[in-house]
């Protein structure tokens, strides 16, 4: 159970990453809906280079 | 068929491939100790449960009436869970940061593993490791499914497997020469894509965050291709300390 809850959701870092650049997107979405996917994007791509280092 | 449809086929089929290479180095290196009879059946067991989920999660899907921009921002986010996952995995491999998956390895680790076992502990091995990588592709049919056709990406994930079956059985050897992780590098990027498209798209007014539509998805995939390699030169190690880094 364990093993399809991680091929799920990943590791903590990794839903940590998703739940932080998701929320950050949508706040700025509020305001700036055109700008908020691609905060999404450098969010996410921030996320990866911090997890990968 | 549009470009989305297209986009997610190919994306199913590429991870698909990349699963059933790895449960087919360990159907193959079980077969080798207790025939090919009994460790195709294990595999064909496990492929029956992972066959059975595809069927039975397609049904429940179809009577579920949510909203359809919840179930866009649900499978959005699970996507980019899965594929944030897959794509930190990609750069640490492209940086030296973790050794590349070997399939001669994983065949050798395996044949050792069921070498004094008994039979059903050798069978056992095969459907636990066809069914740990067919349950990923059970999630990606399931996500995908929903916004594709649900046929459609398990019809993806089912010539993946034909394609792997029909290449392993002719080689008779673990499939080494696959560029795994060239492979799950461009599935991660496709899935950030539909990710990142499809949870903020459900969340919030899609048209007003992705202007251009569907063109959007050609665009953050390049993006998420080109920051992925970026990264991965960035975080480059040098040889000496590469190969320690690969070894923790």
């Amino acid at each position: 159970m364990k093993k399809v809850v991680q091929l799920v959701f990943g590791d903590a870092r990794n839903v940590a990453s998703v739940a932080v650049a998701v929320a950050l997107a949508w706040a700025v979405g509020q305001w700036l809906p055109a700008a908020s996917g691609w905060v999404l994007v450098a969010a996410l791509i921030a996320a990866a280079f911090w997890q990968a280092a | 068929m549009n470009a989305t449809q297209w986009g997610g086929m190919t994306a199913i089929f590429l991870a698909s491939s990349v699963e059933w290479v790895e449960a087919f180095t360990i159907v193959l290196a079980v077969a080798l100790s207790i025939g090919w009879a009994r460790a195709a059946g294990a595999a064909a067991a496990a492929l029956a449960v992972v066959a059975a989920l595809i069927v039975v999660t397609g049904s429940a899907l179809n009577v579920v009436q949510a909203d359809i921009d919840l179930i866009r921002a649900a499978i959005g986010l699970f996507l980019l869970l899965f594929g944030l996952r897959w794509y930190v995995k990609a750069i640490r491999r492209y940086a030296g940061r973790t050794k590349l998956h070997d399939e001669a390895k994983e065949f050798a680790e395996t044949r050792e593993k069921i070498d004094h076992a008994e039979a059903r502990v050798a069978w056992a091995v095969a459907f636990k490791g066809v069914l740990l990588e067919g349950l990923e592709v059970w999630l990606l049919v399931v996500a995908l499914g929903r916004s594709i056709s649900y046929g459609q990406a398990a019809g993806s994930a089912v010539a993946a497997l034909l394609a792997v079956i029909a290449v392993g059985l002719v080689l008779r050897a673990p499939l080494t020469r696959v560029p795994e992780n060239t492979l799950k590098f461009i599935v991660a990027c496709a899935l950030l894509s539909f990710g990142s498209f499809w949870s903020l798209g459900g969340l919030l007014d899609e048209a007003k965050v992705w202007p251009l539509g569907d063109a959007t998805l050609l665009i953050l995939f390049a993006v998420y291709i080109v920051a992925g390699r970026l990264s991965a030169i960035k975080l480059r190690l040098p040889q000496s300390a590469a190969t320690q880094g690969a070894r923790a």
